[in-house]
Order: C-alpha cells, then sequence, then structure tokens
C-alpha cells in the first residue's frame, strides 16, 4: 500500500472537488449559477491534467473552455428565455435506476482494470510542448487539416443559421403561424 | 515532484466513469436544452481524461512512449468546442421558431 504522498493528496482533493461540482452542474435550479459551476469544474479537469503532466492541455482547457465555451453559453441563456427546473418522467422510476446503473458501471471499469494488465512504469512527466507540435504537424497532419475542415463547417453552418434570424428580426414577435407563413413565402428560408 | 506519476492509474479511470455517469444522468433526465449540452461538456471532459491518463501512463509493452493521446484529446477539445457553437445556434433557432428550449415540446419535425 502507498503512502499518502503530496501527489495523491492533491488528486483526491481536486478529483472531490470535481465531482462535486459536476452534480451542482445538474442539480442547480439557477442556469447562470450551473453555468458558474460548469466554469468551476472545467478549471478542475484542467488542474488534474496538470496533476496529469498535460501542461499545454490545461492550457488550453482553460483558454477554450473556461474562456469560449462558457461565453458562448451565458449568451445563449440570456438569449433564450430560463425554464422552470423540471425532471422528466416520473421521479421514483428515475432515483434508484441511474444510481444502480451507475455504480455497475464503476465496479465493470474497477474490475477490468483490476485484472488487466498494470502500465508501463516509463510514464513520464515532462513532455516538451515540441514533442506535441512535432506530432501535430507532422504523424497527425492530416487529421489536423481535418479539424480545421470541421471548424470551417462549424463556422459556415453557424452563420448560415443565425443570418436567417439577423435578415427576420420580425420573427422575434411572431407567433409560429406567421413564422410559417414568412418561410412560406421566401419557399422555406430555414431548410 | 519526482518523474514518474505516483497516482494508481485505477484512480483516474473511476474519476471518469463517474463523471461519465453523472453527465449521462443529467443528459437523460433534464429538459432544458442548455442543461443537456453542459451534461455533454461533461462527458466530452470525461472522456478527455481518460485520454490524457493513457497517454501519461504510457504503452503497456515496452514500445517507446509517445503523447499522442495528448494530441487526440486536443482533437477532442477542438470538436467539443464546435459541437458547443453549434448546438447553441441550434438552439437560438429553435428559440425563435417554438418559443422555448424544452426539449420535450419540440416534437415535431417541421421546417
Amino acid at each position: 500500500m502507498q503512502a499518502l504522498s503530496l501527489e495523491l493528496f492533491l488528486f483526491l482533493g481536486i478529483s472531490t472537488l470535481t465531482v462535486f461540482f459536476a452534480g451542482l452542474i445538474i442539480w442547480e435550479k439557477n442556469q447562470v449559477r450551473a453555468i458558474i459551476f460548469l466554469t468551476f469544474f472545467l478549471i478542475t479537469i484542467a488542474g488534474m491534467y496538470l496533476l496529469l503532466g498535460a501542461q499545454y492541455l490545461a492550457i488550453v482547457q482553460i483558454m477554450v473552455y473556461a474562456g469560449g465555451v462558457v461565453v458562448l453559453f451565458i449568451f445563449a441563456i440570456h438569449l433564450t428565455r430560463s425554464e422552470e427546473f423540471r425532471v422528466r418522467g416520473s421521479i421514483n422510476q428515475l432515483r434508484s435506476l441511474p444510481i444502480f446503473a451507475g455504480l455497475l458501471l464503476v465496479l465493470v471499469v474497477a474490475l477490468s482494470a483490476l485484472i488487466g494488465t498494470e502500465p508501463s512504469p516509463n510514464a513520464t512527466l515532462d513532455v516538451p510542448v515540441s514533442e506535441l507540435g512535432y506530432l501535430l504537424f507532422g504523424q497527425q497532419l492530416v487529421s489536423f487539416f481535418f479539424m480545421g475542415l470541421i471548424l470551417f463547417a462549424t463556422i459556415f453552418a453557424t452563420i448560415y443559421l443565425v443570418s436567417w434570424l439577423i435578415e427576420h428580426p420580425v420573427a422575434y414577435e411572431m407567433g409560429e403561424e406567421e413564422i410559417e407563413e414568412l418561410l412560406n413565402e421566401n419557399n422555406g428560408g430555414l431548410e | 515532484m519526482s518523474e514518474f506519476v505516483n497516482i494508481p492509474i485505477l484512480w483516474v479511470l473511476m474519476l471518469s466513469v463517474v463523471l461519465l455517469a453523472i453527465g449521462a444522468y443529467g443528459l437523460m433526465t433534464r429538459k432544458n436544452g442548455i442543461r443537456m449540452l453542459m451534461c455533454i461538456e461533461i462527458i466530452l471532459n470525461a472522456a478527455n481524461l481518460n485520454f490524457i491518463a493513457f497517454s501519461t501512463y504510457g504503452p503497456l509493452s515496452g514500445a517507446v512512449p509517445t503523447s499522442l493521446g495528448q494530441v487526440f484529446a486536443f482533437f477532442s477539445i477542438v470538436v467539443a468546442a464546435a459541437e458547443a457553437s453549434l448546438g447553441l445556434a441550434l438552439l437560438l433557432v429553435v428559440y425563435r421558431h417554438y418559443k422555448t428550449i424544452s426539449i420535450d415540446k419540440i416534437d415535431h419535425l417541421r421546417g
């Protein structure tokens, strides 16, 4: 049995915080507070990356997720009406079964990790960013270009989706039937 | 801090599974579209944690350890960001059309 080293202590603390914030994202009634907890959750995940020796990805995590995605979520909440907190289906059915399924999943992964081979001890903590750069722009160059293609398609699709709203600002105050009339006039702008 | 990782890989995998379970539970029970997208983010972060863990602990055999897992986690973060932006744009369009983002009420697939 290993002694409780500093890394293990940090891991236990950060993982407890991570699970705590992940639970709060779901169970918090106020949506804006849930986004704040999402930010905390993403930052604790970045701390976990640091603990596992992926410093570059921790920075990317904070920049992309905590900097970009969270702002997108806040804008989306401000542009839509906030809803009441409700649970789908019946409550009694939803209490026991998912918890049981989750515990079963934890058990299966624990057993398979215990039975399987131990990972090699050559786990290293100091991966230079240059090695990542060589992998990204050398061996995985095709994947990198496909990522660019995916991002381009996403930007194009997002602008196309939102541009219909910009062209028809009256749609903000319209009912469903009026929007359908507008769509029929324009030969289906949304399709 | 030593050069090697002192955390057993089992603990990291446990954390990842717990996060996956929490995210899947939220995805199945919440009916707000934005809340469901947040739960998808939790699930994707659990997957990224697995990538990083296996990248850090290296290959099973005596092969040369690479940090390829970090590169794939990087790709996963890019795809997650694209998914979030596109999903939120879709939710905006859905909200303008239906005046709600409750998933239960968006049940007919018309233009």
